[in-house]
């Protein structure tokens, strides 16, 4: 029956210790030849990094000189035109209602911006 | 500088950061246990070998996918057991070197004593490829590596007992085998 350990020493890889050190050597090279790889792959990928800083740099530098004035005059053409819609729906409020306003109406309603 | 003592999730942080002092000591660290793994899969020395050597290249190739560097060993040791796999598939097209006479045996000991040598190999591979592959890695891991039950246990995510039982199991029909064995070669 089981009793004890089973002698598997023959499978024992350093039993022949000259091939086990050569199989060792063999893969720390490989080992050592991936490291290279790596580490050559990791300075390209700094390297393409730092080609392309400036001109990224650049390129968001001329994107906010543009587009912050662009995204200013934008608002500001929209809180022009804010008022002129406002009194269009109140006109066509009236219209609707078949009301008749005002001249004082009307001219508040201007002064106001459309606003009730 | 990565030392002996320094644990796996040292070593492969150190690894990542390019030390190559730090892949030789995990390869060290690792070699011997992943090589009874490899040939607890392919039963073949030459092949288990090939597996190895394969396996580890790739996870040093990608250390940056290891999740948990904590877990290095239960991380490589499926890489290990994935290329065994796939070299046992594929071992007749890849194998280049045949099992050679220093691959089969002591190269220092005589002619006699390298062929006893190879038959005993032949006999004990012979025996182990009739139990299951989680047998084999457990019995080759204890006997051969000389883990204890403990470390297997946590290795292969099974309790002690479980670890045991499979020893005491596939011990059993190993000295049977080789029993029956050593009578047909009489």
């Amino acid at each position: 029956m089981d009793t004890g350990k089973l002698d598997l020493s023959p499978l024992d890889p350093e039993r022949d210790a000259e091939h086990w050190q050569a199989t060792v050597d063999r893969l720390l090279e490989r080992v050592d030849t991936a490291m290279e790889q790596r580490s050559q792959r990791q300075d390209d990928a700094l390297q393409l990094i730092a080609s392309w800083r400036r001109p990224l740099l650049v390129a968001a530098a001329i994107a906010i000189v543009i587009l912050i004035p662009v995204e200013i005059a934008l608002e500001l053409n929209e809180s022009r035109d804010e008022p002129v819609t406002r009194l269009a729906a109140m006109s066509a409020s009236w219209a609707e209602a078949d009301e008749t306003p005002s001249g004082a109406e009307i001219l508040r309603a201007i002064a106001d911006g459309g606003r009730q | 500088m990565a030392d002996i003592t320094e644990s796996d999730g040292e070593l492969v942080r150190a690894v990542r950061g390019g030390n190559r002092k730090a892949a030789g000591q995990l390869v060290q660290r690792y070699l011997r246990s992943c090589r009874a793994l490899a040939l607890a899969v392919t039963g073949d020395i030459a092949t288990a070998e090939d597996a190895c050597q394969d396996a580890f290249v790739y996870a040093i190739e990608r250390i940056d996918d290891c999740r948990d560097p904590a877990k290095f060993g239960a991380w490589l040791r499926q890489i290990v057991r994935s290329h065994a796999r796939n070299h046992l598939r594929y071992a007749a097209v890849r194998r280049t070197e045949p099992l050679s006479d220093s691959t089969a045996t002591g190269a220092r000991d005589s002619p006699a004593a390298a062929a006893e040598l190879a038959d005993v190999r032949e006999r004990l591979l012979a025996a182990l490829s009739q139990l299951s592959e989680e047998r084999r890695e457990i019995v080759l891991l204890h006997d051969l590596e000389g883990w204890t039950h403990m470390e297997i246990g946590e290795r292969l995510s099974m309790p002690e007992g479980t670890v045991r039982s499979h020893l005491h199991h596939a011990r059993r029909k190993l000295r049977e085998l080789l029993g029956a064995l050593a009578d047909r070669g009489r």
